[in-house]
């Protein structure tokens, strides 16, 4: 579930010909930022949540700001904002276990009904916002082709901001739904799930200025990586081999799409 | 976006920008504030110390320039240096002489930066997107060599020589890169590559070429900075704040090869850019502060270079 809302929000940011490499740290800092609220400054569920979301949206938009303000290149801003916030979640106070945190935090994540009702509202809103809204037609035009879409009357700057905070936004849902599934002492989810992110919202058709992408191939997407993880797990393989294959299956499916891709459209 | 009228004032200070922004002005500004902060910087222990470990993260951040001044990127270098080094350690263990292993750490760099090459040019994808997942690749095959948990290397790898050595082959590697950047055909076109791709390949280049040699020198060069190394086997492979790479990006931006290509030095740029890393980490360290705090100040020093390439960009 937690895949399925970052491959969301990182297929929206490639819809705009972009990458959100900060996302899975997003994530892992507002675990540990909601968690130490939580337990050590007793912090009511409401509040933390709020400032979680609150942080992810802040990030988005300094990420957004500095994309479509100043112009700078999408992968290296949030390269930076990434290791920032892996920096900021691991010098900071390890998270809590699930059990430490109020009950009405954590029935999000325990519970499956909570959690796929809060994903399939978030995936509905993005759905609703890409296929039926103005903004999704902004999106996929500016993907597409920004210098038609800017001549076309696209606030370019304001979509691509948009999306950026949407992510991560999106983000800091993942990172409640996580919450209240944590054992402690866990790893936090940082850089290492950025590649079953990308792998996912590629899957989902976004990105590499297609234009294209789908909340429900984002799904299947999401779907595709989650039993690819849990088989790689399952072999018992270090960490760093389950990195080396997924990378490896990362560029073979943006190779495939890239593929698909020429086939069916011009070569800008 | 308001742009001044050019009024004799404002090209003075279009002027004084870029004067004040060039990457010796930079390394000349930190030191003057590590002066007045942390004048035990400038102890000669500190400042030896600093000077043993420049070399590798120089030959590293050398690579990167040529690499990026075609308007290309990679974030794998970090990873293919551990690679190189895996392979290296492993070798001295097998008992293989020293001048084998390093012909065979070069010559990982340089087939580690050919195959990513390729798959650039081949695949048609965002060169980030590639060495971003060759990252993981590398880092990966460098800890299948290496073995988890940590096979025991030997303490230091097959160097041959010591600190002069090191210097010495450093600093060449600086002059080849300029010389081959400014007093080359190959330099010249690298430049107009990253200047203009479209112009570039119209009047006849192969844009293929020259990525597959500038990756292939870059790798070159992770792999002399491996050799050059004194411990590059110690740290968390997979953490992101460990990577040298990350340093070397920020030290290239920051010694003013633009983002956008086509533009930079390798000396005074790059060399600048080295320097004034080393020194914040070293002051950094002065100061007290955890070895956490690292990563931390790499990406603010990564952000900050990324703010001072946008401004030379619109001071040009």
């Amino acid at each position: 579930m937690p895949l399925f809302l970052l491959a969301t929000g990182q297929a929206l940011v490639m819809l705009s010909g972009g990458i959100d490499l900060s996302a899975s740290s997003v994530m892992a800092a507002a675990v540990v930022a909601g968690g130490w609220m939580m337990t050590a400054g007793h912090a009511p569920a409401s509040v933390a949540v709020a400032a979680m979301l609150a942080a992810g949206a802040g990030t988005g938009l300094l990420n957004g700001l500095a994309v479509a303000r100043l112009g700078l290149p999408p992968f290296l801003v949030t390269l930076v904002s990434m290791t920032v916030l892996a920096g900021v979640a691991r010098t900071g106070p390890p998270p809590p276990s699930s059990g430490a945190l109020p009950e009405e935090f954590t029935m999000f994540g325990s519970s499956l009904v909570a959690a796929a009702g809060l994903a399939v509202l978030a995936g509905g809103v993005v759905h609703l916002l890409l296929e039926r809204q103005v903004a999704g037609r902004w999106l996929r035009a500016l993907g597409f082709n920004r210098t038609a879409a800017r001549a076309a009357g696209v606030p370019v700057a304001r979509v691509m901001a948009g999306v950026h905070v949407l992510s991560g936004l999106l983000a800091a849902v993942a990172a409640v739904i996580h919450c209240g599934r944590m054992e402690a002492g866990a790893p936090l989810p940082g850089p290492r799930l950025l590649l079953d992110v990308i792998g996912a919202a590629l899957i989902g058709g976004a990105g590499l200025r297609s234009g294209r992408g789908r909340v429900w191939r984002v799904l299947a997407g999401a779907a595709v990586w989650a039993t690819l993880d849990t088989a790689l797990t399952a072999t018992g393989w270090p960490v760093s081999r389950i990195l080396m294959v997924k990378a490896a299956l990362v560029l073979a499916t943006a190779a495939a799409m890239k593929a698909g891709q020429r086939a069916i459209a011009f070569q800008p | 976006m308001t742009t001044a009228p050019p009024s004799p004032a404002g090209e003075a200070r279009a002027v004084w920008k870029t004067r004040v922004l060039h990457p010796v002005a930079l390394l000349a500004l930190t030191w003057a504030t590590l002066l007045v902060l942390q004048p035990g910087f400038f102890a000669p222990s500190h400042l030896a110390g600093m000077v043993t470990q420049v070399g590798p993260a120089l030959v590293l951040a050398a690579g990167l320039t040529l690499v990026m001044i075609t308007a290309g990127i990679d974030l794998s270098l970090g990873a293919v240096l551990w690679l190189a080094a895996a392979v290296g350690g492993r070798l001295a263990l097998e008992g293989v002489s020293w001048p084998a292993s390093v012909a065979a750490m070069l010559g990982v760099g340089t087939a580690c930066g050919a195959v990513t090459a390729t798959l650039i040019s081949r695949l048609r994808l965002p060169p980030f997107l590639v060495t971003l997942a060759m990252f993981f690749v590398w880092a990966g095959l460098a800890l299948e060599i290496r073995g988890t948990p940590a096979m025991p290397l030997p303490d230091s790898l097959p160097s041959p020589g010591g600190l002069a050595v090191s210097i010495s082959v450093a600093l060449a590697v600086l002059a080849a890169a300029q010389i081959a950047l400014s007093r080359t055909v190959t330099g010249l076109r690298m430049r107009a590559l990253g200047g203009n791709a479209a112009a570039a390949r119209g009047a006849g280049l192969s844009a293929p070429r020259i990525t597959l040699m500038m990756h292939g020198v870059a790798g070159l060069c992770a792999g002399v900075a491996a050799v050059l190394s004194k411990d590059p086997l110690n740290g968390d492979f997979m953490e992101w704040g460990a990577e040298p790479g990350l340093a070397a990006l920020a030290a290239v931006l920051l010694g003013g090869t633009r983002l956008a290509g086509g533009r930079g030095s390798v000396v005074p740029g790059t060399l600048a850019g080295v320097l004034l890393v080393q020194s914040v980490e070293i002051g950094a360290d002065l100061a007290g502060a955890s070895p956490q705090v690292g990563p931390l100040l790499l990406s603010s020093l990564l952000g900050l270079a990324l703010g001072i390439d946008w401004r030379r960009q619109r001071a040009a």
